[in-house]
C-alpha cells in the first residue's frame, strides 16, 4: 500500500476550509470528504482534524452548532463564515500560482535553459 | 483580536462546557467510525478499539485543542503555580524567610506610601480641587482689589493668619481653631453646610450683623448635634455671634481642627486693622482653562497695585521676592513636608531593593542545591523558558504572600505612623490603606518578585545536562558564585547609602538638641492666657489689671514657686516682626523697613528664664504704664544696629507709634524661631508699657503640666471665668515638639538603616555559609594536608573582607556623590562629616565580622576524613 503523501505544510487548512465550504457537516465528515476527493491518497491525522478545527474556529474562519447527525445523534456542525470564505479563495489562489510556478519548473526541458 | 480573546476567554470561563463538548465531539468521532467498521462487517468490540486507535492519543489531541483556544498558557499557569506551591511547601524555611524578608520590605513601603499618598498625592478634598490657588499674604486691605481686578478667577477669598479664638458657651471657655475669613471663602471651595447656610457676600462688610459656621465637630462635641442649632448663639473672642450653618463632617480648612468660621471685618475706614495687620492668605478659583502662568502674571501684575494702595509708603520691592508666585493650593500645604516624605520614600525603596537582592541570593544558594533538579527537567523535554517560568512563578507566589503579609504589616504600621508624625503636618486625616495604596503594594511586589526570580533564571544551568545527572559533585557554575557576590555587594553598598545617610541625620539631630535654647527649660510649666480682646487689648490699663490679678491668684498656687508672663515663650511658632524706626538707622522712602521682633515681658522673667543681662539694666516693676518708656534689646539686635557700640540710651519705636522707647539694656540671645534658627533681632518691653493682649504664663514647679492645670484653671476662672487656658505644657515638651519633624525623619531613616543593615548581614552571612558547604572539600583537603583552623578561618573571612570591603567602597563613593541631596535635612554638621564617613565603615566591619563568625566556625568543623571518604 503506498504511503499517503504527507501534507504540505499549511494546506491542512486549506482543505479543512474547502471541506467545510461543500457543506455543513461534523469532523468525521469532513474527514471521509477529504479522504474520498483525495482518492484516499491524502490520510489526514485524526489528532491533528480537531486543533485544526479549533484554530479555525478561534480565528474566526469557521463556527460551529451543535446538532443531531443522521443516526440521531448529537453532533457538533461546522460551518463557513465569509471570513473563512474569503481565506478560502486567496489560499485557492495562492496555491494555484503556486502549482503552476513549480509545474513550469518541472517541465522545464534542456531546450529552455540554451538561449 | 478581541474577537479572539474573548473566545479564549469564554472557553475559560466556560470550561466545565468547553472541556464536555470536546469530550462529546471526539466521542462522536470515534463512535461514527466504529460504526462505519461495523458497517463493512467487523465485530463491534473490534471495530470500536480500531477507531480509537485510529482517533489517536486523545489527551494530547485535547491539549492541542486547547492550545489552539489560546488557553493552554491558563492550564500551564495553573500546573507551574501548583509546582510553585508544593516546591515551597518542602522548603517552608526558604520560603517563610523570603516571605518575612519580602514583607518587610513591602510593608514598610506601603506604610510610607499610604502617607505620600494621603498628603502628597490625593487631591484635596474639594470639587475640581486642581483649579484651586494660593495668590498671596497681603493685608486684608488688599481684598477689594482682587474681588474686582482680576479676570483669571471664578472667585477670590482671604482668610486670616491668627488661628485660635476663645469660645465661650455654656459657661465654659475653650480655646479652639477658628478662622475669620472673607464671604467667599466657602464659595470657593465649593464647600456647603449640612445644617443651615454658608456666608453671604456682605456679611464681612462693617456693620453686617455677626455669625458664625462651626464645624461638625464642634456642633456635636460642644453643641449635642442639636438638629435646631442654626440661629443659635455662640460667643467668639467675647462677641456673640449666630450660628448660621454646620459644615460638613471632616471639613477643616485651612488646618486641620479648625472648628469655626467668622467673617472677617473688612473696614477700609479703620487703616491699623485693614493694611496694619498683615498676614491674611488669598486664595481663589481659576476660571476653567486658565492656567497657572496666566494667573501669576496677572498677578506680578497687581502687586504693584496693592503696593501703591497702602497708606503709607511701602518698599519699592514689595512683594518681588521670589516666592510672590501663585501656586497650587496643595502644593503650598503639602510644601512643608514634601521633601521630607519624598526622602523618607526613597529610603525605603533602597530597604525594598536590598530586600530583594537578599531574597534572589537565596534563590541563587538555592538553585545551585535544585541543580539536579532542573537539569532533569530539561532532559525530560521541559524548555528552558518553561522552566525559567516556572522559577519566575515560585517568585511571584513568594512576592504575592510577602505583599499580603506586607499589606498586614501596613495595616498595623500606617496608624502608628500618623500617630506618631509631627502634629503639624497636614492632611494626615486622608492618610489610609485605600485602593490607590493597594495598587502600589501589587506592583511592587510584582517588580519584586520579577527583580528576586531574574538572578537565577539568568543563571539557569545551561547545557551540560550530563555532567549534572551523571557527576554528583558537580557545583553550581563559578556564574552563580559571581552573581551572588555581585548581588552581596550590591545589597552592602545600599545599606552603606542609608546607613550613612542616618549616621549624617542623627549626628545633626544630636547637634540641634545641643543646641542651648538661650533659656532655661527644666521645673517650667507653661500655659497660653488669652483674655477676650476687649479686655485686654489695645489699651494697656486693662490688661495690667487682668495679669496683675492674675498674678495675685498664681501666688498662693501650691507648688508654684514664681510666675511670670511673656508675649511668646520661645520655640512657641514663628515670630512675626514689626516694622521699626530705629536711632542712627534712618530709612529713606521706598526703601525696606527695619525690623525687630517684639515681646512683651513680665519684670521676673529674665531671671526666671536664666536670660543674662549683658548690658545696663533688666526690666523691674518700676518701668510703670506712667514712666518713661523702655526697652531692652537681644545681643543679636544690638550687634546688628549698634557693632561695637553701645546702644544703651538709642531710642527704637514701632512706625506707626508716636512715642520712642530708650534702650536701658542688653540680654542674651534666645532661639526663639528655633534651635536650627539663628536667634532673632528682639527687643522686650516691659508689661505696663505694651498690651500684647494673650500671654503665655510660665511658672516655675516641680510638679507635671497635667498636675498643675486643675490649679492654673482655677485661678483664671476667679479672675476672668470667661478667659480660656489652653497649650498646657513644660518647657521641656515645648523644645521637644521644636524639633519634632526632623527627630521623626531622622528615627524613621535610621530604623531603616537598620533593618538594611541587618538584611545586609544575612546576606553576607547567607553566602559566606553556604560558600563553606561548597568548599567542603577543599577545606578538608587543605587540612588533611595541614592547614590549622586559623587558616581555614581565614579563607571565609578574607571572602567576607572581599564583600564588605567592595560594598563599602561602592557605598561610601555614593553617598559621598549623593551627600548633596541631604542638605535641607541636616543641621551643624557637614553632608560630608568626616566622623561619619570613619564610623560608617567601622560600623559595617564589625557587622562583616559578626556575620562570617558562624560560617568561619563551620569551616574548621570540616573533618577531612570525612570529606575524603565522602568521595
Amino acid at each position: 500500500m503506498a504511503k499517503p503523501s504527507d501534507l504540505l505544510q499549511g494546506t491542512l487548512d486549506m482543505l479543512i476550509l474547502k471541506a467545510v465550504s461543500l457543506g455543513s457537516t461534523h469532523g468525521y465528515g469532513l474527514l471521509l470528504r477529504i479522504q474520498h476527493f483525495s482518492r484516499e491518497s491524502l490520510q489526514i491525522q485524526q489528532g491533528s482534524l480537531y486543533p485544526a478545527l479549533y484554530r479555525l474556529e478561534h480565528q474566526g474562519l469557521i463556527t460551529s452548532e451543535w446538532g443531531e447527525s443522521d443516526n440521531r445523534r448529537k453532533a457538533k456542525f461546522y460551518a463557513l463564515t465569509v471570513a473563512g470564505r474569503r481565506r478560502l479563495r486567496d489560499e485557492q489562489d495562492g496555491w494555484g500560482r503556486l502549482v503552476a510556478a513549480i509545474g513550469s519548473v518541472l517541465n522545464a526541458t534542456p531546450a529552455d535553459v540554451r538561449p | 483580536m478581541i474577537a479572539r480573546l474573548r473566545d479564549s476567554l469564554r472557553a475559560l470561563f466556560g470550561r466545565r462546557r468547553f472541556e464536555a463538548e470536546m469530550a462529546d465531539e471526539f466521542r462522536f468521532h470515534i463512535e461514527r467510525q466504529a460504526d462505519d467498521l461495523v458497517a463493512r462487517g467487523m465485530p463491534r468490540a473490534e471495530a470500536e478499539r480500531l477507531a480509537r486507535a485510529h482517533f489517536g492519543a486523545i489527551d494530547g489531541a485535547k491539549d492541542e485543542a486547547r492550545e489552539a483556544r489560546g488557553i493552554r498558557w491558563f492550564d500551564e499557569l495553573r500546573a507551574d503555580l501548583r509546582y510553585a506551591w508544593r516546591t515551597l511547601y518542602r522548603a517552608p524555611g526558604f520560603a517563610l524567610v523570603s516571605i518575612l524578608t519580602l514583607a518587610l520590605g513591602i510593608g514598610a513601603n506601603t506604610t510610607i506610601f499610604s502617607v505620600i499618598n494621603g498628603v502628597l498625592l490625593k487631591p484635596l478634598p474639594f470639587p475640581e480641587s486642581e483649579r484651586l490657588l494660593h495668590i498671596a499674604e497681603y493685608p486684608l486691605g488688599a481684598l477689594p482689589i482682587y474681588r474686582t481686578e482680576t479676570n483669571s478667577y471664578e472667585m477670590v477669598a482671604a482668610y486670616s493668619y491668627g488661628g485660635e479664638v476663645n469660645l465661650f458657651t455654656g459657661n465654659r471657655p475653650e480655646r479652639i481653631l477658628g478662622r475669620a475669613v472673607s464671604s467667599e471663602f466657602f464659595a470657593v471651595l465649593g464647600v456647603g453646610t449640612v445644617l443651615g447656610r454658608t456666608f453671604r457676600s456682605g456679611e464681612d462688610a462693617p456693620g453686617a450683623p455677626p455669625v458664625a459656621v462651626i464645624s461638625h465637630g464642634l456642633w456635636v462635641r460642644r453643641f449635642g448635634s442639636d438638629p435646631g442649632i442654626v440661629g443659635k448663639p455662640v460667643t467668639v473672642d467675647g462677641k456673640t455671634r449666630e450660628i448660621v450653618g454646620v459644615a460638613p463632617r471632616g471639613f477643616a480648612f485651612p488646618i486641620a481642627g479648625t472648628e469655626i468660621w467668622t467673617p472677617v471685618n473688612l473696614n477700609m475706614n479703620n487703616v491699623g486693622e485693614t493694611w496694619g495687620a498683615g498676614g491674611t492668605s488669598y486664595f481663589g478659583r481659576l476660571k476653567p482653562g486658565v492656567t497657572l502662568g496666566r494667573a501669576d502674571l496677572e498677578h506680578r501684575r497687581l502687586i504693584t497695585r496693592v503696593r501703591d494702595a497702602f497708606p503709607w509708603r511701602m518698599p519699592d520691592n514689595f512683594g518681588t521676592g521670589a516666592q510672590n508666585h501663585v501656586r497650587r493650593l496643595d502644593d503650598l500645604i503639602a510644601a512643608g513636608v514634601k521633601k521630607r516624605l519624598t526622602l523618607l520614600f526613597g529610603a525605603v525603596g533602597l530597604v525594598l531593593l536590598v530586600a530583594c537582592a537578599n531574597v534572589a541570593n537565596l534563590n541563587l544558594t538555592r538553585l545551585a542545591g535544585r541543580q539536579r533538579e532542573i537539569m532533569v527537567r530539561q532532559a525530560l523535554g521541559g524548555g528552558r523558558w518553561r522552566i525559567a517560568r516556572q522559577l519566575l512563578v515560585e517568585q511571584l507566589v513568594l512576592a504575592t504572600l510577602g505583599g499580603v503579609a506586607g499589606v498586614t504589616l501596613a495595616l498595623i504600621g500606617t496608624p502608628l505612623l500618623v500617630r506618631w508624625l509631627p502634629a503639624d503636618t497636614p492632611r494626615l486625616d486622608g492618610v489610609r490603606i485605600d485602593g490607590m495604596v493597594l495598587a502600589f503594594t501589587a506592583v511592587a511586589s510584582i517588580l519584586a518578585g520579577f527583580f528576586a526570580a531574574l538572578g537565577p533564571i539568568f543563571r539557569m544551568p545551561k547545557t551540560e545536562r550530563l555532567d549534572g545527572l551523571g557527576n554528583r559533585t558537580t557545583g553550581p557554575g563559578r556564574a552563580v558564585g559571581r552573581l551572588s557576590n555581585a548581588l552581596v555587594i550590591g545589597e552592602i553598598a545600599l545599606a552603606v547609602v542609608l546607613v550613612s545617610s542616618a549616621g549624617l541625620l542623627l549626628r545633626s539631630l544630636n547637634r540641634l538638641l545641643s543646641v542651648d535654647p538661650g533659656v532655661r527649660t527644666e521645673r517650667l510649666v507653661t500655659a497660653r492666657i488669652t483674655p477676650d480682646p476687649a479686655k485686654c487689648s489695645g489699651d494697656v490699663r486693662p490688661c495690667i489689671l487682668f495679669y496683675a490679678g492674675l498674678e495675685r491668684e498664681l501666688s498662693s498656687v501650691p507648688g508654684v514657686s514664681g510666675v511670670e508672663f511673656a508675649s511668646m515663650v520661645p520655640l512657641d511658632g514663628q515670630s512675626t516682626w514689626f516694622p521699626m524706626d530705629v536711632e542712627d538707622h534712618p530709612i529713606p522712602p521706598g526703601a525696606p523697613a527695619n525690623g525687630l521682633i517684639p515681646h512683651t515681658v513680665s519684670p521676673g522673667y529674665f531671671e526666671l528664664m536664666g536670660i543674662q543681662v549683658l548690658m545696663g539694666r533688666a526690666l523691674t516693676p518700676d518701668d510703670k504704664v506712667t514712666g518713661p518708656l523702655v526697652a531692652v534689646i537681644g545681643k543679636a539686635a544690638a550687634d546688628h544696629y549698634w557693632p561695637g557700640i553701645s546702644p544703651i540710651g538709642k531710642k527704637i519705636k514701632p512706625v506707626w507709634r508716636p512715642d520712642y522707647y530708650t534702650i536701658v539694656g542688653v540680654v542674651s540671645d534666645v532661639h526663639h524661631d528655633g534651635l536650627s534658627v539663628e536667634p532673632t533681632l528682639d527687643y522686650y518691653m516691659p508689661i505696663e508699657q505694651w498690651a500684647a493682649g494673650g500671654m503665655t504664663l510660665i511658672a516655675r514647679t516641680d510638679r507635671s503640666a497635667a498636675a498643675l492645670e486643675p490649679a492654673l484653671k482655677r485661678a483664671l476662672a476667679a479672675v476672668d471665668p470667661t478667659a480660656p487656658l489652653s497649650r498646657i505644657q513644660t518647657m521641656e515638651q515645648m523644645v521637644r515638639t521644636s524639633v519634632a519633624s526632623p527627630r521623626t525623619t531622622t528615627m524613621l531613616l535610621a530604623g531603616f538603616a537598620a533593618v538594611a543593615l541587618a538584611l545586609g548581614a544575612v546576606g553576607v552571612y547567607g553566602v559566606l555559609s553556604y560558600g563553606v558547604t561548597q568548599r567542603r572539600r577543599e577545606i578538608g583537603i587543605r587540612m588533611a594536608i595541614g592547614a590549622v583552623a586559623a587558616d581555614v578561618q581565614w579563607l571565609v573571612v578574607r571572602r567576607a573582607a572581599t564583600l564588605i570591603l567592595t560594598g563599602l567602597v561602592g557605598g561610601l563613593a555614593v553617598s559621598w556623590a549623593g551627600a548633596s541631596l541631604l542638605q535641607g535635612f541636616i543641621f551643624g554638621v557637614s553632608v560630608r562629616d568626616g566622623a561619619t564617613f570613619v564610623a560608617v565603615p567601622l560600623v559595617f566591619v564589625v557587622v562583616g565580622f559578626l556575620a562570617s563568625y558562624l560560617p568561619a566556625r563551620r569551616a574548621t568543623m570540616v573533618a577531612p576524613r570525612e570529606v575524603l571518604q565522602g568521595e
